[in-house]
């Protein structure tokens, strides 16, 4: 599991790139990506190309972050999920609160 | 420091004398021994830190001595250093497998010796504070299992007065399974039906059993006030969005069965795929999730609406916990959904559906067997009278309470459309000590003419609808739309009671807005075919009948009056 | 005489430092000590008890050893050596004597050379 950030130019945009198995061992850095490295980010973009699997702590985990960026008027995307991934998603009917591709 | 307790064991007095000098000039306390059994003696008394001890002396020796010493030590590190002017190699390794830990050579470097007994107090240090952190590791374990014994009685008592006993339910549930987040509750409503709900909490252990607490006591509480499935739903989310971090929520599926109109409403969050399989030709339907798990949207956003199916008997519903799909082979696959819809598809019957799933599980897990987080729920419809009693009321009410009152209580169309008089008007009944052990009975009277005065008299729907099975789902489209689209209309109940200790009358009444019917002649005409009284009057009226010792319409049909006497009449 | 022959003279000092007024005390403990050591390897040579003669032996290298004489140390380590897992024949055990004689020269020069110490 790795957790990579890549802020835009103008410091509103905040990509988080999770690799691996993102799952409750995945907590820490991801909470210090959107607290601690980018705190005036009014958009993010959760890239999942490299995500093998997600689990309901994940699931919390976006739901923190959704929190911490305004909860309904939050604007995170989250991106090239994989079929699995995808499935989850939309088992718990998370594109009610997410953009998902 | 003067913390370092050496006991030193030579027999030969000058090198004894040398080194005791060395040591304490270093700040450590000395004991002295001359032979081995000196020693083990010396070390029974003092407790030393570390033992220098000689290896060639008279009696038992340096070695059977080290050897006994570190016997008795036990668990503790006792530190041991030999003090040789041996060379061979041999004898250096006998010393090392008699249980010392190093060697010292003669003549001896204080410099060295200082840096050996630092070192290997430090060691010991380090021991000791690793055994105090394991024995408080393993009080702090025991004494987490007992809490958990301790929760998880509290959790059944709060869990299980519920009916999953009931002959309609199979399940399969860890005995723990509160503990990994996995809740399981079922309770029958006062009016007769069953409302069956399975929760997956997010995460494992007290986090996630914490939630299950206030769920099950609003299911049950709500349940048995005779509380809807939306209501409840919507109750339950409400607290779990209050009461539990953000990132924290439950999955859930609840579902309301009605045995006597043979339907099912289904409300499903966050859950993996359901399925109906109906025992007419097998057809397998899938119940797809449609809403976010519970707790995780504000009530404002919340959304209540269910699916309602028909449900005739022998119809089975199947629900699980994503543990199944999850459990993995020993080549670390997922059992899946395609493995669980194989298995409903080609079972040999609907019958054994569930215990072939679960073998299915078993024989795919194989060694990697751990059935710790799944959880497999079947309902079954069938008719009311094969489920047993239904459960009465409050068994702790108060033994005295109102007897001589009246209220009149009218709903105009914005209540009408949104709220559920019925748990209140019950829970004013309730208080009379004499009605509470006919509260289902009551509820059904209640609910019968409610939803008649609502949806004959105010909306105007034809009952003539409901006799078949795909009429009443347009039955209840219907009464959703005219409920909307209501601009005025009203319905008022009223409620008298009199009497005593002893025995007691209520009378309800309800009056509607509605234009009425020619009851006169109905009545007349259902003298004489009794069947035809559900043509007006739903399908209820017959228990309404055995229940009420009166039960008339007046004025033009828009008003229906029952009568209850209590105690219930030995053949009511 | 030349003391560097017979002990080390840098690791008596610091033993002198490091016991201080209790050097004078180790030092008699070594004389008297080392003086019961001859009788007992002379009995045991005359009992041709190879044992005894070894653990003998054994002991004096380390005290000797503790209070800087090297030489003593080494004579008494020798007649351990030759001791060691074997048992001297006729001609081997008059060897072993000229070897405590030697043990009990060097003993003389060293307790010669500490009551010079002691006095001093």
């Amino acid at each position: 599991m790795s957790v990579d950030t890549n802020l835009s130019s103008d410091g509103r945009e905040l990509t988080i790139r999770v690799s691996g198995r993102f799952d409750f061992s995945a907590h820490q850095a991801f909470r210090d990506a959107y607290e601690n490295l980018a705190p005036d980010a009014s958009s993010y973009i959760i890239d999942l190309r490299d995500t093998s699997y997600l689990d309901s702590s994940a699931l919390g985990m976006l739901l923190l972050l959704r929190d911490h960026a305004g909860g309904d008027s939050a604007q995170i995307s989250v991106i090239n999920c994989n079929a699995d991934v995808k499935k989850i998603l939309k088992i718990s009917n998370f594109e009610q609160l997410f953009r998902i591709y | 420091m003067t913390g370092i307790r050496v006991l030193i064991a030579d027999d030969n007095l000058v090198d004894r004398k040398l080194l005791s000098r060395i040591v304490r000039n270093q700040g450590n306390t000395v004991v002295e021994a001359t032979c081995g059994e000196e020693a083990i003696l010396a070390f029974r008394e003092h407790h030393p830190d570390i033992v220098l001890m000689d290896v060639l002396m008279p009696g038992i020796g340096g070695k059977e001595a080290a050897r006994c010493i570190k016997a008795e030590a036990g668990e503790d590190m006792v530190p041991i250093i030999f003090l040789t002017s041996l060379t061979d190699a041999h004898d250096l390794a006998a010393c090392l497998e008699s249980g010392g830990d190093d060697f010292m050579n003669k003549p001896y470097n204080p410099v060295v010796l200082e840096a050996k007994i630092r070192s290997f107090y430090r060691m010991r240090d380090m021991h000791r504070t690793l055994q105090a952190q394991r024995d408080t590791i393993a009080v702090h374990n025991d004494h987490l299992i007992r809490e958990q014994e301790t929760a998880k009685a509290v959790f059944d008592n709060v869990a299980h007065h519920g009916c999953l006993s009931s002959p309609n339910i199979r399940y399969m549930l860890s005995p723990l399974a509160v503990f990994n987040g996995d809740v399981l509750l079922a309770a029958r409503c006062p009016g007769g039906g069953m409302h069956v709900l399975l929760g997956d909490f997010t995460g494992h252990g007290l986090p996630a059993a914490i939630g299950a607490m206030p769920m099950a006591e609003i299911f049950y509480g709500m349940t048995a006030k005779g509380f809807g499935i939306r209501d409840i739903v919507r109750e339950i989310n409400l607290k779990l969005h209050n009461i539990l971090p953000v990132g924290f929520f439950c999955c859930a599926t609840m579902a309301a069965l009605d045995f006597d109109n043979k339907t099912t409403s289904l409300w499903m969050g966050g859950v993996p795929d359901g399925y109906l399989l109906r025992s007419k030709n097998r057809e397998l339907e899938p119940l797809c999730s449609t809403h976010l798990p519970l707790g995780v949207l504000s009530n404002a956003r919340f959304n209540d609406s269910v699916i309602d199916l028909n449900f005739n008997n022998d119809d089975r519903l199947f629900f699980w916990s994503d543990g199944i799909l999850e459990a993995r082979n020993s080549a670390g696959e997922m059992f899946g959904q395609e493995r669980l819809e194989h298995v409903m598809r080609y079972s040999i019957s609907p019958t054994l559906v569930f215990e072939d799933i679960q073998t299915a599980l078993s024989e795919f897990q194989g060694t990697q067997k751990n059935d710790d987080d799944v959880t497999l729920l079947e309902v079954v419809m069938m008719d009311r009278e094969l489920l047993g009693e239904t459960p009465v009321g409050p068994a702790n009410a108060p033994a005295s309470g109102p007897l001589d009152w009246s209220l009149s209580y009218r709903l105009g169309p914005q209540s009408l459309q949104t709220f559920n008089p019925l748990p209140l008007m019950m829970h004013i009944i309730m208080e009379v000590p004499g009605l509470q052990s006919i509260n289902g009975q009551l509820y059904s009277v209640l609910s019968e003419l409610y939803s008649n005065a609502l949806e004959h008299g105010v909306l105007g729907l034809d009952s003539s609808l409901k006799h078949s099975p795909e009429g009443f789902m347009r039955y209840y489209q219907e009464r959703e739309t005219r409920l909307q689209q209501m601009g005025n209309g009203h319905v008022i109940i009223e409620m008298e009671h009199s009497g005593n200790v002893e025995h007691g009358r209520l009378v309800l009444r309800f009056r509607d807005s509605g234009p009425g019917f020619d009851w006169q002649t109905m009545v007349n005409r259902s003298r004489c075919t009794p069947g035809d009284a559900h043509r007006y009057c739903g399908r209820g009226i017959p228990l309404l009948s055995s229940i009420c010792t009166s039960l008339e319409y007046k004025e033009k049909g828009n008003v229906v009056e029952a009568e209850i006497m209590w105690p219930p009449t030995a053949e009511g | 005489m030349s003391s560097q022959e017979h002990f080390d003279n840098e690791s008596l000092q610091t033993l002198q430092e490091i016991m201080e007024d209790e050097f004078n005390e180790l030092i008699e403990l070594f004389i008297s000590d080392s003086g019961k050591r001859l009788p007992a390897m002379e009995l045991a040579w005359e009992t041709r008890n190879a044992v005894g003669l070894r653990m003998e032996a054994h002991s004096f290298k380390g005290s000797s050893a503790n209070v800087c004489a090297r030489e003593l140390s080494r004579l008494n380590m020798e007649l351990e050596d030759l001791l060691r897992d074997r048992t001297p024949d006729d001609s081997e055990w008059q060897e072993l004597h000229n070897k405590i004689n030697a043990i009990r020269a060097e003993t003389g020069v060293v307790h010669d050379y500490f009551q010079q110490m002691l006095q001093a």
